[in-house]
């Protein structure tokens, strides 16, 4: 479903992603960690369409993002993870464009059913420019399900979400991989990645150090440093990394 | 266009009209529009006012004035405008909002339709600004048609010959042409500077004449032929042939200026989502009070140390580190503009005499510099929480506040003063001399009234997009009410100054020296004034 392969990202002397190659199967959850700066949000942005690479090929649901970006596009959903909208248009208003971009026939059911689903109906008519950071977020996750991706990005999807919001869209995020989607969270909270993902990638200064199904990178790293969960891996992986490259 | 982009582009038509509305709902929102409205129809009415002929008419003579103006200038402040983006090219050639970048660029567009949607969002705003400026200029062009169709044809070209030039310059960033591109401008306006300060220095010549002659040159002619097509959109005497034909040649040169767009735009992408990216942030930093101008730069080299001094020190500290990193080169820009005044008017030959001279240096220190100069309270919004938790007494953190925009209004001012005096061979008035003495008291009051007013009105410094009536009419407002109490200021200075004169026998010194008191006691009065308005000042509050 999502497929990178050898993908390398420069910005002129800088080398925010370098040989990247990893891929996503349907149903399957992939966590993206990493310290600031590490590429995460590159990749994400790369994958969607928003940059380029500079080399190596990135493929969503078969088509290549730069060969085929509309094809690419019509099966991505992409959350950024600072969501912010157009100020003067309503709620329901940022749906509508979302259906008519995508092609939703007969949207008006599902935009319902989503308004629903993240506690925004009583916001259906509220400008953007009104809303919270939360509230904003909620918007934004419900313009990427409306016409029900095969591919989901999520760049800190849960900032700024209240417990319930929290609750609702990782409920929502299972049900979708359930369904058959591939999905991508870019997340620092290493415990919702530990709760929600099949697979982990663990990128440090644009590198990919660690990638596999979660209990296989656990297991790995529990072999070698004892501990076995997220957290104590994480910090195992990028300090293994720092070590190797001093 | 693309259905779903045409869509979008029509929702936030209505949603900027129905943000408009919801504004000048509230009694502050139709207090500023009524105020933009009285300052519209004074402009439509001197337009239209004319003694000699109806209403909608201006004199003969004074429209073959305008003409002979829009045919002579017009091309060479068009070209004047291309020069300047070739050489400060830099920004984004099409400017995507982040909201834009977010929804667009991962949705199903292509390129190509984001561009179209982009350049259908400039036509949008164009034809509303168009409609704005065929009000503002009846009689000015032959007809009301002319104008529009003159105005909507220049405001595009305008914008597409900024994106075409950026386009290119971005595709070709690396190339060593494009690198020599800007010194190579510079040297060459440079020289032509020199050239027309020698030529108006040994002759009788102005700046104008010789401009005029370069016009009607036959380099000039050729040079500046593009940029004729859309002067002469302005003087087309009927629809056919002339407005058609001049359209037709004005369609094409827009027309020519998208193809270049497109053809250049896919090897521009990377770098036009960069300076879309840097130009977004440098938007969000200019509404929390930061200038156009503020430094790009994203590391600065740290000062140790803080003064005390009683407590102004650190608020004076931080304004001048606020000033150089954000207002640097506007400083730099106004210091340049200041040393040239007087060369410039003594060049141009002015006639407008004493009345137009104070006027022009007036509305220069009253209204543009407070603007661009924003380093005291207007650029703390979000730190006047820091602020009030600090162990100074509030009126030491606002003297300290005005320290840093008096005493660099007051340099910039004093310069120009002295510039005009240097070339003026004598014949400034003197009034000018007694304006250098107060220039520090009028400063303090003036950047005084400024913080109160933005500390008991707390607004945004920048207009919400195109037509934000709300913006220009609180600006109106706001300049009105600070020339009132500096003109009171004045008089009751004055007034103490000739009671000084009479009582000391008719001695100037008195009269100086107790105008002087008067007035520096009244600005000192808005620093109590303005610790009031910020102890009071409620930290939740959202900016209007």
């Amino acid at each position: 479903m999502i497929k990178v392969k050898n993908f390398r990202k420069s910005y002129g002397d800088l080398v925010a992603v370098n040989d990247l190659s990893f891929e996503v199967g349907p149903g399957d959850i992939l966590g993206l960690v990493g310290s600031n700066g590490a590429g995460k949000s590159t990749t994400l942005r790369a994958l969607s369409g928003i940059i380029g690479p500079t080399s190596g090929s990135l493929e969503i649901a078969g088509h290549d993002i730069v060969a085929a970006p509309i094809e690419a596009k019509q099966s991505l959903g992409y959350i950024p993870d600072d969501p912010r909208l157009f100020d003067t248009l309503t709620v329901w208003e940022h749906l509508a464009f979302s259906a008519s971009s995508y092609g939703v026939t007969a949207p008006e059911d599902k935009m319902e059913a989503l308004l629903t689903s993240f506690d925004l109906a009583k916001k259906r008519d509220a400008l953007a420019h009104d809303l919270s950071r939360g509230m904003r977020q909620k918007v934004a996750i419900a313009c990427a399900f409306l016409h029900d991706p095969q591919v989901l990005l999520f760049d800190e999807p849960l900032t700024g979400l209240d417990p319930l919001g929290i609750r609702n869209i990782q409920h929502s995020m299972r049900e979708r991989a359930r369904a058959g989607a591939a999905i991508i969270i870019s997340s620092h909270l290493l415990s919702l990645v530990e709760n929600l993902c099949t697979h982990l990638l663990v990128l440090d200064q644009g590198a990919c150090r660690r990638f596999g199904t979660m209990e296989e990178v656990l297991h790995d790293v529990s072999r070698t440093h004892g501990d076995s969960d997220l957290e104590s891996a994480f910090f195992a992986i990028t300090a293994d990394a720092q070590a190797a490259a001093e | 266009m693309n259905a779903a982009l045409s869509q979008l582009l029509l929702l936030r038509l209505r949603g900027g009209v129905r943000y408009r509305l919801k504004q000048f709902a509230t009694p502050r929102g139709a207090l500023f529009l009524l105020a933009a409205a009285g300052v519209v129809w004074l402009l439509l009415g001197a337009g239209m006012s004319s003694p000699a002929g109806g209403p909608g008419q201006i004199p003969l003579e004074d429209a073959m004035k305008m003409r002979s103006i829009i045919s002579g200038f017009m091309p060479l402040a068009l070209f004047g405008a291309c020069l300047f983006t070739v050489l400060a090219a830099s920004g984004p050639a099409l400017h995507f909002s982040q909201n834009e970048i977010n929804f667009l660029f991962a949705g199903p567009f292509s390129r190509r339709s984001l561009v179209i949607y982009k350049i259908g969002a400039y036509f949008a705003g164009a034809v509303l600004s168009a409609a704005i400026f065929t009000l503002l200029m009846p009689g000015r062009a032959s007809t009301g048609f002319a104008a529009f169709t003159g105005s909507l044809l220049t405001l595009l070209f305008v914008q597409l010959s900024a994106a075409a030039f950026n386009t290119f310059a971005q595709a070709f960033a690396g190339n060593r042409l494009m690198r020599a591109r800007q010194p190579a401008i510079a040297l060459l306006l440079a020289m032509v500077a020199a050239a027309m300060f020698y030529v108006t220095a040994t002759t009788d010549k102005t700046i104008f004449d010789v401009l005029s002659q370069f016009r009607q040159s036959w380099p000039g002619t050729i040079l500046l032929a593009p940029f004729a097509v859309f002067a002469e959109l302005f003087l087309a005497e009927s629809i056919f042939p002339d407005l058609v034909l001049w359209s037709g040649c004005a369609i094409a040169i827009n027309a020519a200026l998208l193809l270049v767009i497109l053809r250049f735009d896919g090897r521009a992408a990377d770098h036009a989502l960069l300076a879309s990216h840097r130009l977004s942030n440098r938007w969000a930093r200019m509404r929390q009070g930061a200038s156009f101008w503020a430094s790009q730069k994203t590391t600065g080299r740290s000062l140790r140390r803080a003064p005390h001094l009683g407590g102004l020190g650190p608020i004076v500290w931080r304004q001048t580190i606020n000033a150089v990193r954000n207002s640097g080169r506007v400083i730099l820009v106004f210091f340049v503009v200041a040393m040239l005044t007087g060369p410039v008017l003594a060049s141009a030959n002015t006639t407008s005499g004493v009345t137009g001279m104070v006027g022009l240096l007036y509305f220069f220190v009253a209204f543009m510099m407070p603007r661009s100069l924003v380093c005291d309270f207007r650029c703390e919004l979000g730190s006047i929480e820091l602020y009030k938790a600090l162990p100074i007494a509030p009126w030491r953190i606002c003297a300290a506040q005005l320290l840093v925009p008096v005493a660099l209004s007051s340099a910039i001012q004093l310069v120009m003063i002295f510039s005009i005096l240097i070339f003026s061979d004598g014949r400034a008035p003197p009034v000018l001399i007694a304006l250098s003495v107060l220039t520090v008291p009028a400063n303090l009051l003036l950047y005084g009234l400024e913080n109160l007013i933005f500390l008991v009105f707390p607004t945004k410094l920048l207009p919400v997009g195109r037509a934000d009536f709300e913006f220009i009419g609180r600006t109106l407002v706001d300049f009105v009410a600070k020339t009132i109490i500096i003109v009171a200021a004045a008089a009751a200075a004055s007034g103490a100054g000739l009671a000084a004169l009479q009582a000391s026998g008719r001695s100037w010194v008195w009269f100086a020296v107790t105008s002087w008191l008067v007035l520096s006691l009244i600005a000192a009065l808005t620093v109590p004034l303005l610790a009031c308005a910020f102890r009071r000042f409620r930290v939740s509050q959202t900016i209007a």
